[in-house]
């Protein structure tokens, strides 16, 4: 799963193990072109470098591979992704796009191994779109093969877990939700769906590019047909809903609630729905950036008329998907950058 | 008696007397008298709190004069004033000189410390044993306004035509100041004669303030800095020392400014001076193309040294992340022109035109296109249509250009103001114009405007360039 989460949270002078990952948790992160996995348990170890910086990384299912964004350090970069087991051993490599000179995607910037063989990629076109591909990995991971392709626009892109839906924010002065319906288009000759409809969620239609901020990305539920997020409207924060239904004007309904109980000195800096089924924010200080609290929202995903959902402080072990961490690792400092995490089910609430 | 008829007579009984010991008029005789009894007697340099330093005085041009030796602030004029001492010490207290109020009538010490050099140490050899008339006579002779100079400090010679009353510091008498100059050869200038006004010069007994930057905390971007809207960017540390003079100063809140306020912000300081007197500030500016002159605004204080900081170009600890976009040409792209009216225009939908579906779609991604026609046609992705334009038009309204136009994340987790100029390793200046897509632009990433057609982004490597930031 790619972490979306923007939490920022920094941690000084931890030998060993890294302390600022819950217990049964680890982390996948990256300094620079160095892949390494962060455990709560263990030491940090260093599992490969790459030619170039690493933008995107994933687990494969099982926890046995790691799936990463790779451009090989020529000067016309060609997006790729390198399949790798986690002792470090490259098994693959498969080519995303044609060369950036040629109208290729410029940089892989999410990747999501979803199952065993099926791996997704979103990748920037340019700067207001790219497209997400849906690959199936040979049997022995050495190659891969696009299954589908289909344009976005806008960026911090959730894909639903069908992978049909995929929801990203919308430009910079209007933070817009827009919902692409990859399958309601036939692909054209090259396989890729772009002329497809997609929805965009109007907002109260202000003009005052900070009046209103898409807060902590977007997040699914487990059907896929439930987008929520947070949005920070005239220093209200809200949690805007956006469900599938066949009989909305558009395909989708919206409702939103203002939510209670969250500190006004910090913004929503990542949301997620837990494996209870319960929406999880996680915030940072406004000033620092740097995490301070994580929230439930127990009541934020049942289907209770328009009014307000009180935000419950949570254990801070929920913040267990921080976006950089400092860790010491032998003698030198480092900063890493997570780009995936799991949690043992055991481990989770 | 009154005093004036008591000075009045010592030049005749002691004609060869080159001091003068000048004594107020008349009305003061009760209180001369009164006083006599009362008036401490320092018995060393020690007790009066003589620093014995040699003046180092440099003319502020504002009417003061700095002794930066000594930490003193004289009035670099004398005033002629009658009445007597109380009047004087209103006069001093009521002063405002060189921006400063706060001044006061000097004390033995701080008179000292304007005598010749060698010869501070005169003033308590037996009060009057030298003349900073007459070379190798140096000395000062001094006196409270009630007191009789034979009677005390000058045995043998008698009333002069001039002299200093000045304050003892030890009680609650205080003399006046005269004629001393301030420029050497700083023997006492010639008084002129007699008169029943005494002339004063006031001394600054404020706070004395010295402001440096910390050389241990260069001006750069902090690694992992975020920037919110409106907020600064590149900061100095600042080492703030109170001291009253000498002396450190606690428990004071300075308030500080700079010359260029429309481009330095302050933050802190934070907490009053502690026990040394010490306390600390950051000054931020927005631009980096000249400096910035701290002092303070604290009320009875002065600022010595003022903090200069020389803002050197700021290089962001972290690389960016540095990628090319472009505007599409439709020349680039192959299939059938097809009919305008089948896409969505936000507007008027230009009517006979014709555009390859290709171009079209690949303007949704790029943000902007140049047709065969050398139409510019744009995208709104937030209304899904596409609109004519005159140029290709970055978020900021301006035309994006070859060689200025960098995208840059300025709401997720923005480092670089917009509207910002920066220097690219390799590539030179930019400017902050245009931003990208949430997320897919954040942070350390600037994507840099390079032209016409997929050929302008040819041979990019998406390198990490480093990044000086320059002004905004």
């Amino acid at each position: 799963m790619v972490s979306k989460s923007l939490f920022l949270m920094i941690l000084f002078a931890v030998p060993g193990a890294v302390e600022a990952i819950p217990h049964g948790c680890s982390a996948l992160a990256v300094e620079g072109a160095d892949l390494w996995v962060l455990s709560a348990e263990r030491e940090p170890r260093h599992v490969l470098t790459a030619e170039r910086q690493i933008l995107a990384a994933s687990w494969s299912p099982d926890r046995r591979e790691i799936a990463f964004s790779a451009s090989p350090p020529t000067s016309d970069v060609a997006t790729e992704v390198v399949i790798a087991e986690v002792g470090g051993q490259v098994v693959g490599r498969f080519k995303v796009d044609r060369a950036q000179s040629t109208g290729g995607l410029r940089f892989i910037d999410g990747l999501e191994w979803r199952e065993p063989r099926t791996l997704l990629t979103l990748g920037d076109q340019g700067p207001h779109g790219g497209y997400m591909d849906v690959w199936r990995l040979s049997k022995d991971h050495t190659g891969a093969e696009r299954l589908r392709r289909a344009l976005f626009l806008g960026g911090g892109c959730a894909v639903s877990p069908s992978m049909r839906y995929v929801a990203c924010a919308g430009e910079e002065r209007d933070d817009a939700v827009m919902i692409f319906d990859t399958l309601a288009s036939p692909p054209d000759e090259d396989g890729s769906v772009e002329d497809q409809h997609y929805f965009v969620m109007s907002t109260s239609g202000s003009q005052d590019e900070f009046e209103r901020t898409v807060e902590g990305g977007l997040t699914w539920d487990a059907k896929g047909l439930t987008l929520y997020t947070v949005r920070l409207e005239h220093s209200k924060r809200v949690l805007t809903t956006i469900e599938r239904n066949p009989a909305a004007a558009e395909g989708w309904s919206v409702s939103e609630r203002e939510i209670l109980g969250i500190d006004s000195d910090s913004r929503v800096v990542s949301t997620e729905v837990d494996s209870h089924g319960t929406l999880m924010l996680s915030t940072a200080w406004k000033s620092e950036g740097i995490g301070s609290k994580a929230y439930s929202l127990p009541g934020a995903m049942s289907t209770a008329p328009a009014g307000s959902v009180v935000a419950h402080v949570a254990s801070p072990a929920e913040l267990r998907r921080p976006e950089l961490l400092k860790v010491v690792v032998g003698n030198k400092e480092r900063t890493f950058r997570v780009l995936d995490s799991y949690c043992s089910t055991s481990s989770q609430r | 008696m009154s005093c004036r008829k008591l000075i009045r007579c010592l030049p005749l009984a002691l004609v060869v007397a080159p001091l003068c010991i000048l004594v107020t008029a008349s009305p003061l005789l009760a209180q001369c008298q009164a006083r006599i009894s009362t008036v401490p007697v320092p018995g060393s340099i020690t007790d009066a709190g003589a620093t014995c330093v040699t003046a180092a005085l440099v003319d502020l041009g504002n009417g003061t004069v700095v002794d930066r030796a000594n930490h003193l602030l004289w009035d670099k004029e004398v005033a002629s004033l009658g009445g007597n001492v109380s009047d004087y010490e209103a006069y001093c207290s009521q002063l405002l000189l060189g921006g400063q109020t706060g001044w006061y009538l000097p004390d033995v010490a701080q008179l000292q410390t304007l005598l010749p050099p060698g010869t501070c140490q005169a003033v308590m050899d037996g009060c009057g044993t030298g003349s900073p008339d007459y070379p190798g006579f140096n000395g000062i002779m001094w006196s409270s306004s009630g007191v009789s100079p034979e009677s005390y400090y000058c045995p043998g010679y008698g009333c002069p035509y001039y002299g200093w009353l000045v304050a003892t510091g030890l009680g609650t008498d205080f003399g006046i100041l005269y004629y001393v100059p301030l420029t050497p050869p700083r023997n006492r200038v010639d008084a002129g004669t007699y008169a029943d006004s005494v002339s004063v010069r006031c001394v600054h007994g404020g706070l004395e303030l010295a402001i440096t930057v910390d050389p241990m905390n260069p001006v750069a971007v902090p690694a992992n800095a975020t920037l919110s809207m409106n907020s600064i960017f590149t900061q100095a540390h600042l080492l703030l020392k109170l001291t009253d003079y000498v002396i450190p100063v606690s428990g004071v809140l300075l308030a500080l400014r700079s010359d260029r306020p429309t481009l330095d912000q302050f933050v802190g300081p934070t907490r009053n001076t502690g026990v040394d007197g010490s306390a600390d500030a950051y000054v931020e500016t927005h631009d980096q193309t000249s400096n910035s002159t701290i002092d303070s605004t604290t009320p009875l204080l002065w600022t010595d040294p003022k903090g200069v900081v020389t803002w050197l170009p700021a290089k962001y600890v972290t690389p960016f992340y540095t990628t090319c976009y472009r505007t599409d040409l439709e020349s680039d792209f192959t299939g059938p022109f097809i009919a305008a009216t089948k896409w969505t225009w936000c507007s008027t939908t230009p009517t006979g035109r014709t555009y390859r579906a290709a171009f079209m779609k690949d303007i949704q991604t790029q943000g902007s296109g140049v047709s065969v026609l050398n139409e510019t046609i744009q995208y709104l992705t937030s209304r899904s249509c596409y609109y004519i334009a005159s140029c290709p038009t970055t978020s900021t309204g301006v035309c994006a250009t070859v060689g200025v136009t960098a995208a840059v994340d300025n709401k997720v987790s923005p480092v670089i103001p917009m509207g910002a100029a920066i220097d690219l390793d390799t590539l030179g200046g930019r400017v902050a114009q245009d931003t990208g897509s949430r997320k897919s632009l954040v942070g350390y990433h600037i994507d840099i405007y390079n032209g016409l057609g997929v050929a302008a982004c040819a041979g990019w490597s998406n390198p990490y360039l480093g990044v000086t930031f320059v002004h905004y």
